[in-house]
């Protein structure tokens, strides 16, 4: 069944909100988005899923967009809300952490060197280790590179929350890698 | 805030490991595939879209919910494709024959309320299986979806099986109490509680849902629902 505006008999009117469609904002940002939820923590394999499940919102909410923010930075909102949702599942709580490399469908994109592979699963796996608003401050910041003030906006925290958790974050994420490096030497 | 206070990134002034770790990132882009993919998915949604002028929120909605979980619930029923991905227009004639849910309806008078539907543990996932791939034993062990219960809710109510539409409700906030999809579960077990008759609990969850949604588009509608009945 595909429901049609013309098939509802509905009249009621819709409040016209200047601003993108949701086509537009599909088109533009559906390959940011993806990305980001895997670096939240959302595996390969479900990645398709919950990006659906982002845009399902958005479609939801676009009318309600105030632009009191940067689209991209209400999008990574959203997706930071979907990936939290999606970790607390209870099927995903009971599957422990594992490399993303080895449940990656078959279409997945595929680094072009093994060291690139390596180097990601590396990634993947420091990223596991951190709580998760540290993990969305981080990744938002130093991955997705947005501002402070936008981070702090799409995870819904205020400023200097989200510099302490961004401070801690580094620190644990330079620990790690030098632990890493460590072990890779005395192999 | 402005920008320039902010630290600069890792990726250029962290140690020369975390700065090829974190480039390692941008690696990480989806395929074409998996893009066209989630659009034939989303397709019913945009085509909506396309005209907003003369459709109401709820129904926009109420479209995407159907269209994403009759697409969910048919690919859910079939292997995985080893083929590249449908295009959109396969994947909205394959919404036709939406599943209705195989799962009995245990309460046929309209009698029920939201304290007597069935306890959580009867689980709508563990169904006979067509396919007895471990990979399908395996889906059969998790909770379902919240698209797949409110796509289940919204179909039961649009078919006037209230009492199975409030079970479904229920059930999801059983799983998911602050899910992604509260706002739609909460309308429809609204709709849910005023068809069955029980305008009284209806209009204490509408007051609740007006206070923690005073944007939501599914108010008016609701509003709309609850003011008739009072005439």
């Amino acid at each position: 069944m595909r429901t049609t505006i013309e098939a509802t008999g509905e009249s009621a009117p819709v409040v016209m909100v200047a601003g993108p469609s949701f086509a537009e904002v599909y088109r533009d940002y559906a390959a940011y988005v993806w990305p980001v939820l895997r670096r939240l923590g959302v595996r390969d394999a479900d990645v398709e899923d919950v990006c659906q499940e982002v845009f399902l919102v958005v479609h939801r909410k676009l009318p309600q967009f105030a632009h009191r923010s940067s689209i991209r930075t209400w999008l990574y909102g959203i997706a930071v809300r979907c990936a939290s949702d999606y970790r607390r599942r209870a099927h995903v709580k009971r599957e422990a952490p594992q490399s993303q490399l080895g449940d990656a469908p078959v279409d997945a994109p595929q680094p072009k060197s093994v060291a690139d592979r390596q180097a990601r699963a590396v990634l993947d796996e420091i990223l596991e280790t951190f709580d998760e608003p540290k993990r969305a401050v981080f990744v938002l910041y130093e991955l997705e590179e947005l501002s402070m003030a936008d981070v702090a906006e799409a995870v819904g925290c205020p400023l200097q929350t989200a510099y302490s958790r961004l401070h801690a974050a580094r620190a644990e994420f330079e620990l790690a890698v030098s632990r890493r490096r460590a072990q890779e030497r005395s192999l | 805030m402005n920008e320039t206070n902010d630290p600069v990134r890792l990726q250029l002034g962290g140690s020369r490991d975390a700065q090829d770790l974190l480039r390692s990132a941008h690696l990480d882009v989806p395929t074409r595939a998996q893009l066209d993919r989630l659009a034939a998915k989303l397709a019913p949604t945009v085509s909506i879209s396309a005209a907003t002028v003369a459709v109401t929120p709820w129904l926009v909605g109420a479209a995407a919910v159907i269209g994403f979980v009759a697409v969910l619930l048919v690919a859910r029923d079939r292997e995985p494709a080893a083929t590249p991905p449908p295009v959109p227009a396969p994947i909205v004639a394959r919404v036709e024959p939406a599943p209705i849910p195989a799962e009995p309806s245990p309460i046929k008078a309209q009698t029920a309320n939201v304290e007597t539907v069935p306890p959580s543990n009867a689980e709508p996932e563990p169904q006979p299986r067509r396919s007895k791939t471990a990979k399908v034993a395996k889906r059969e062990t998790t909770p379902p979806r919240e698209m797949d219960l409110l796509g289940l809710a919204h179909q039961a109510l649009g078919a006037g099986d209230f009492t199975r539409a409030l079970e479904l409700a229920t059930r999801h906030r059983e799983l998911y109490e602050a899910g992604v999809m509260t706002e739609e579960r909460e309308a429809i077990a609204i709709e849910s509680l005023f068809r069955l008759g029980k305008q009284d609990a209806a209009r204490a969850r509408f007051y609740a849902f007006g206070a923690k949604f005073p944007n939501s588009g599914y108010r008016a509608r609701l509003d709309h629902l609850l003011a008739d009945q009072k005439r």
